[in-house]
């Protein structure tokens, strides 16, 4: 064991850490909102609109989030554009949650009892306050615990920038690993990191959870 | 776009869907003979083995699945005991699996009212029998709907034992792009093998799901 490879490379592993913070964040937050919107439109619209965010939502569950990076990173290379690593790795992971998440959001919006809509209804609310204050809250609460097992996916996930060379944690720390094979000491020190930063995410999405329940 | 190259690719991609196959059923046998045996140690034991048991499920849980396919790789390597690609995939799926597939299978039989467990008891079976006999059968109709959508995650994360270079579906996908500098196509391609493996699993966790709920056991379950 020669820890000195850690220290060493520090800087380059809080950049790393930075990174997957930043698109983890970005994934979440950009996620979520695409999984209300799905949720909602494959609940409520049209039969067209039902079929595409059906399609949108199946195709992204039935095909790995690897597969569907490389598509994004190489792919439009012929198309006459380019993403770079990061860029490639947030969008994905936002699209690829945003399904996810629609799945665990409609179940909690068809969770909440009809009397609710009829009530903020027959008080004259409109149909978007009804949606966004009465209902919304409601099946967010029921369903948060699930939403904040993705959440964690999420940060799991990112280090997959490794295989496009988006330079996230794991990528960081693969390429100090190829210039110096102290292979043992920097996987337990990546595995570790993770370990915290997934602690770290459950612990804040624990304090978010309590905010929602005292809003009753 | 130009799909030309698709056909000559064929046979290549065949050998390539076997073997993502193969790793998916494979890893979840693995997995699932890991996480019952997990699940039984955890209901059986005391809590000072159900603290080490615990912690290294947890360790599992909040790691890359990337990050343990390298630890399992590389790390073996590094001790001196290089194990090939397909044996390094299989290991960090079929521990990672064991991992989650535990936590479904306890939670399950947990949920099982505990008057079956007395019961079972009073008429002198043993706690084992009880779980294996008594307890998990009714926590099936729970248990088996997971543990499809489990191994549709499981197929897909077949597609990680990429960066040890395993030519499953997704490097082949590479080797492929790499001959004719079509990523795009090619990708897409391999996409939609992984949906034409998926979905019809997914469909059928689903009929499964309803199936059970109607033949009243999940409901039996809930209410006894």
């Amino acid at each position: 064991m020669n820890l000195e490879v850690i220290w060493r490379n520090a800087p380059y592993f809080v950049w790393g850490i930075s990174v997957t913070i930043e698109v983890s964040l970005f994934a979440i937050v950009v996620g979520s909102v695409i999984a209300i919107i799905t949720a909602v439109a494959r609940l409520g619209g049209n039969a067209p609109i039902r079929l595409a965010f059906s399609a949108y939502v199946e195709f992204f569950r039935n095909t790995p989030l690897l597969v569907q990076i490389l598509v994004l990173f190489l792919g439009p290379a012929e198309l006459g554009f380019r993403l770079d690593g990061v860029q490639t790795l947030a969008l994905c992971l936002a699209v690829n949650t945003g399904a996810y998440m629609s799945e665990i959001i409609r179940g909690g919006l068809q969770s909440v009892p009809k009397g609710q809509t009829e009530a903020a209804a027959s008080l004259g609310l409109g149909k978007a306050r009804t949606f966004l204050e009465i209902v919304l809250p409601q099946a967010i609460r029921t369903v948060y615990p699930a939403m904040s097992n993705q959440f964690i996916s999420v940060v799991l996930s990112s280090s997959l920038g490794a295989i496009i060379g988006a330079p996230e944690l794991t990528n960081q720390v693969l390429t100090v690993n190829a210039q110096t094979y102290r292979t043992v000491e920097l996987l337990i020190f990546l595995a570790l990191a993770y370990g915290v930063l997934s602690y770290i995410t459950v612990r804040i999405t624990r304090l978010l959870g309590h905010r929602l329940e005292r809003a009753y | 776009m130009s799909w030309a190259f698709l056909p000559q690719y064929l046979p290549v991609l065949i050998t390539a869907t076997v073997t993502t196959i193969e790793l998916s059923i494979l890893a979840m046998l693995g997995g699932c003979a890991l996480g019952v045996a997990i699940a039984l140690l955890r209901l059986l034991t005391g809590s000072t083995s159900n603290t080490v048991v615990s912690a290294v499920v947890d360790a599992i849980r909040t790691t890359p699945l990337l990050v343990q396919i390298l630890i399992w790789y590389l790390g073996a390597a590094a001790i001196g005991h290089a194990i090939d690609p397909f044996a390094a995939a299989f290991i960090a799926l079929a521990v990672n699996s064991g991992a989650f597939i535990s936590e479904i299978v306890r939670g399950a039989v947990t949920a099982v009212p505990r008057g079956q467990q007395e019961a079972a008891l009073s008429v002198g079976l043993s706690r084992v029998y009880s779980i294996i006999a008594i307890e998990m059968p009714q926590a099936a109709p729970a248990i088996v709907p997971a543990l499809i959508s489990f191994f549709i995650g499981l197929i897909k994360d077949t597609s990680l034992a990429y960066i040890v270079g395993l030519l499953e579906l997704t490097r082949t996908g590479a080797f492929i792009s790499n001959q004719n500098g079509r990523p795009l196509e090619t990708y897409i391609a391999i996409a939609i093998v992984y949906f034409a493996i998926c979905f019809p699993v997914s469909r059928f966790g689903k009929y499964v799901d309803r199936r059970l709920r109607r033949t009243g056991l999940v409901q039996e379950r809930l209410f006894a």
